[in-house]
């Protein structure tokens, strides 16, 4: 049984392993960072720390989207590095069974996610992608 | 027990230990009778031998207990120091060194039998017989006694020897012996006595005993006070007269300083703090800054006095704070040059050179972060002026200079700088050599190399893979030299400079900031959002047209003091809005060493201190930019990083 956080983008839910979550903010000032990836957004100031953040949309291949009252950054962090993720959408942790997780069996390339994505997790008739850190932010986390 | 959580203290502690048994071992072969030195360096050796058998470091405990009995040897004056004794001493804290290395990488320590088995001959060596002067058949000074008691009579002291004899129908003569011993402890100091004080504890003595005394007190004094305790039957009283020694004037100097040196370390309280723990203060302390500066703001709108006086306190507050988290951080630079010493004393045995190092300003105090990496290019200068730069004895006198070669090591503080010095009076750098090979190098042509000025040629010093060395010695000159040291302290944004006479020596000047956390940055607009310069690579802020701006071979460059200076146009790096000109531009002049470059700003808003943050490992690879810092209001300002813009 583990825990995760559920961040939305469009009507995609995305599940996040709770125990690299440091916290969920509402969307904070962004300053821009030259020379970089146009997914990095930029960094933000979360009580006195740099923190990078980068879109989820965009790292997905997605059009973006307006900030709005809904918008979150979910802040990783492990013990080396943290990164904000802008995703639309947060507010909400699930249980996910060991036997309810299973290996995504579709062919490489076929959707941008899928560079991000290995596993899903089922909840009654729910599918959640379960995102791959380590993919997602292309390097060890 | 449990000894795991206190494995790091230990191995800190011992490192510590060890570095004073270094510094205390120099400074007792130069004097080899400072019974100051001899007693520190007993201290050091006893705690190691206790730290190491609470850990269960049975080797280390057991080397460091052989060299305890070495020293109490020679502490009580039956063991005086040779040279030969001095490096096997040498010899045992350099493999108590190596088990500590061990130890933290491993955890384990390993056996030392051949280094034990040198110091425990020390004691059959020939010629360490007891040398003393017998005075008595009873009780003797030997002769760093002799040279205390001469000490003391340049301070107006006067030595006794004193018999003590007790009544015979004394029933606790060691407890009658003890009042006798702190009474004249009051008076004076006891340099020893007939039998030795443990026996005398223990009453392993007849009816009397005998003590050699200092005292400012007259004898008659003496002996009232003596014949005042109770059971004490007799005294007998003789002053002891000793000749005053020819070396007595160098000798005190030795011995003040070593004293001093002694008192000092016994002064210093400390607590150990985990570095990361005092970041984490400086940070929160940048916040208190960065929400006093915005309660400033409020409060200008605001105009209540009271508010007012109480942010007048909270200012005063937060910048005394500010400083005192600072001066937490900075350590003394005594802990990097500490191990130079030893270090110079090994390379000029080795090389058999004559060389007397000289340091300056070991109380300088610089941050922590840059004390940690400043080691490292210092070994490698000092090495570099005993290997190319003081010269063989022979070679030195041929030349008139004094046989024994200097090198003096000096730090100091300049404005918001630390300045560290290393010079020698070597042969000093032999500009034919340099342009000689900088040619075989293929880094010049011959026609470009006579063009170049003296400090330009001192400048190929630092470039990759030169070196002047003609043989590649153990020592330096294997061609990974001046280049690494450069970009060591420029990576410290520090900047390293070269003096150099022939014959008359080399020095090299290393200028480093205070604090890598908090600089001065000038904070300037480009488009519609906030950069910081550092202000150390900014030297000087121009207007120019844009008409003066001129086409070169596709890059554009600008007229500066009458020089052809580059134009880094700013906004373009760092991909920002492009802000209609009006034909007027701002340079900012940016300097890295000699060279100069214009960078283009929209606008200034003014010079700030601020505190670095860094970008973080997941943007690491931005060039342009060193960090990050908070403005006052919570924004976040990037730092431009000048160094690279070139």
């Amino acid at each position: 049984m583990s825990l995760f956080v559920v961040a939305k983008i469009e009507d995609e839910e995305y599940a996040i392993g709770i125990e690299k979550v440091q916290t969920i903010e509402k969307i904070l000032p962004i300053t821009r960072v030259p020379q970089t990836e146009n997914y990095v957004k930029g960094v933000i100031n979360l009580r006195g720390e740099i923190i990078p953040v980068i879109s989820l949309r965009l790292k997905l291949g997605l059009p973006e989207k307006e900030y709005d009252e809904d918008t979150r950054i979910v802040v990783l962090k492990d013990y080396d590095m943290a990164v904000g993720l802008i995703v639309d959408n947060a507010n909400e942790v699930v249980e996910i069974r060991e036997e309810d997780i299973d290996r995504l069996s579709f062919s490489e390339g076929e959707e941008e996610y899928s560079k991000f994505v290995s596993t899903v997790g089922k909840i009654k008739d729910r599918v959640l992608l379960i995102l791959d850190l380590n993919k997602l932010l292309g390097v060890g986390m | 027990m449990e000894t795991n959580q206190y494995i790091e203290i230990f191995i800190e502690e011992s490192q510590e230990h060890i570095e004073n048994l270094n510094s205390n071992l120099l400074l007792l072969e130069k004097d080899p009778q400072n019974k100051g030195v001899i007693d520190e360096i007993f201290r050091s050796a006893h705690t190691l031998k206790g730290m190491a058998a609470t850990m269960g470091f049975e080797n280390m405990n057991k080397l460091a207990h052989k060299m305890e009995d070495v020293l109490q040897e020679v502490k009580n004056g039956k063991l005086s120091i040779t040279s030969s004794i001095m490096d096997i001493l040498f010899k045992s804290v350099d493999v108590l060194g190596e088990m500590l290395n061990s130890i933290s990488q491993t955890g384990e320590d390993f056996p030392a039998d051949d280094v034990i088995f040198l110091l425990s001959g020390i004691k059959k060596m020939p010629g360490n017989e007891e040398k003393a002067i017998t005075y008595s058949g009873s009780l003797s000074i030997n002769e760093y006694e002799e040279d205390i008691i001469r000490e003391a009579y340049k301070e107006n002291y006067k030595a006794f020897k004193i018999t003590v004899h007790i009544d015979k129908g004394c029933m606790m003569k060691s407890a009658r012996a003890f009042v006798i011993f702190n009474n004249l402890d009051k008076m004076g100091d006891i340099i020893n006595s007939f039998p030795p004080v443990e026996d005398i504890e223990d009453e392993k003595f007849d009816y009397s005993f005998t003590l050699h005394f200092l005292t400012k007190e007259e004898k008659e004094k003496l002996e009232e006070m003596l014949l005042a305790i109770p059971e004490v039957e007799r005294v007998e009283i003789e002053e002891i007269n000793v000749t005053p020694s020819k070396e007595e004037t160098e000798d005190t100097q030795i011995l003040e300083a070593a004293k001093k040196t002694i008192s000092q370390n016994k002064t210093s309280k400390s607590v150990r703090v985990d570095i990361d723990r005092l970041d984490n203060l400086m940070n929160l302390v940048s916040e208190l800054i960065i929400i006093k500066t915005r309660l400033e703001g409020l409060e200008a709108d605001n105009k209540n006095p009271e508010t007012a006086n109480a942010i007048e306190y909270l200012e005063r507050i937060t910048t005394s704070l500010h400083d005192a988290v600072m001066k937490v951080r900075m350590v003394p630079v005594e802990r990097v040059f500490n191990r130079f010493p030893r270090m110079v004393r090994d390379l000029s045995h080795e090389l058999g050179k004559k060389i007397t190092l000289n340091m300056y300003g070991q109380e300088t105090e610089v941050d922590r972060t840059v004390i940690d990496e400043i080691g490292d290019p210092l070994v490698h200068l000092i090495r570099n002026s005993i290997d190319h730069g003081i010269e063989l004895p022979e070679e030195r006198i041929k030349k008139g200079k004094p046989e024994v070669g200097t090198i003096n090591l000096k730090a100091y503080h300049e404005g918001n700088n630390v300045i560290i010095e290393v010079s020698d009076d070597g042969r000093g750098i032999d500009i034919e050599k340099v342009k000689e090979k900088a040619i075989e190098r293929g880094l010049y042509t011959q026609e470009q190399i006579a063009s170049l000025s003296k400090d330009k040629i001192f400048e190929i010093l630092f470039k990759p893979g030169f070196s002047t060395a003609d043989k590649v010695t153990d020592i330096s000159g294997r061609g990974v030299g001046l280049d690494v040291v450069k970009n060591k302290i420029e990576s410290l944004n520090g900047t390293i400079e070269v003096f150099s006479e022939p014959d008359k020596g080399t020095k090299f000047v290393i200028k480093l900031p205070l604090t890598l956390a908090i600089i001065q940055a000038l904070l300037v607009k480009v488009g519609d959002e906030k950069f910081a310069i550092p202000l150390n690579s900014i030297s000087e802020i121009v207007h120019k047209k844009e008409d003066e701006v001129r086409n070169v071979q596709g890059k554009e460059i600008v007229l500066y003091r009458g020089r052809v200076i580059p134009i880094i146009r700013l906004n373009e790096i760092l991909q920002t809005k492009k802000v209609e000109s009006n034909g007027n531009l701002i340079c900012v002049i940016i300097k890295k060493g000699e060279n100069l470059a214009c960078c283009t700003v929209d606008d200034l808003i003014g010079q700030q201190e601020i505190v670095i943050k860094p970008l973080g490992k997941y943007l690491s690879n931005v060039k342009v930019i060193a960090g990050a810092t908070i403005l006052g209001d919570g924004q976040v300002a990037l730092i431009v990083d000048a160094n690279n813009l070139f």
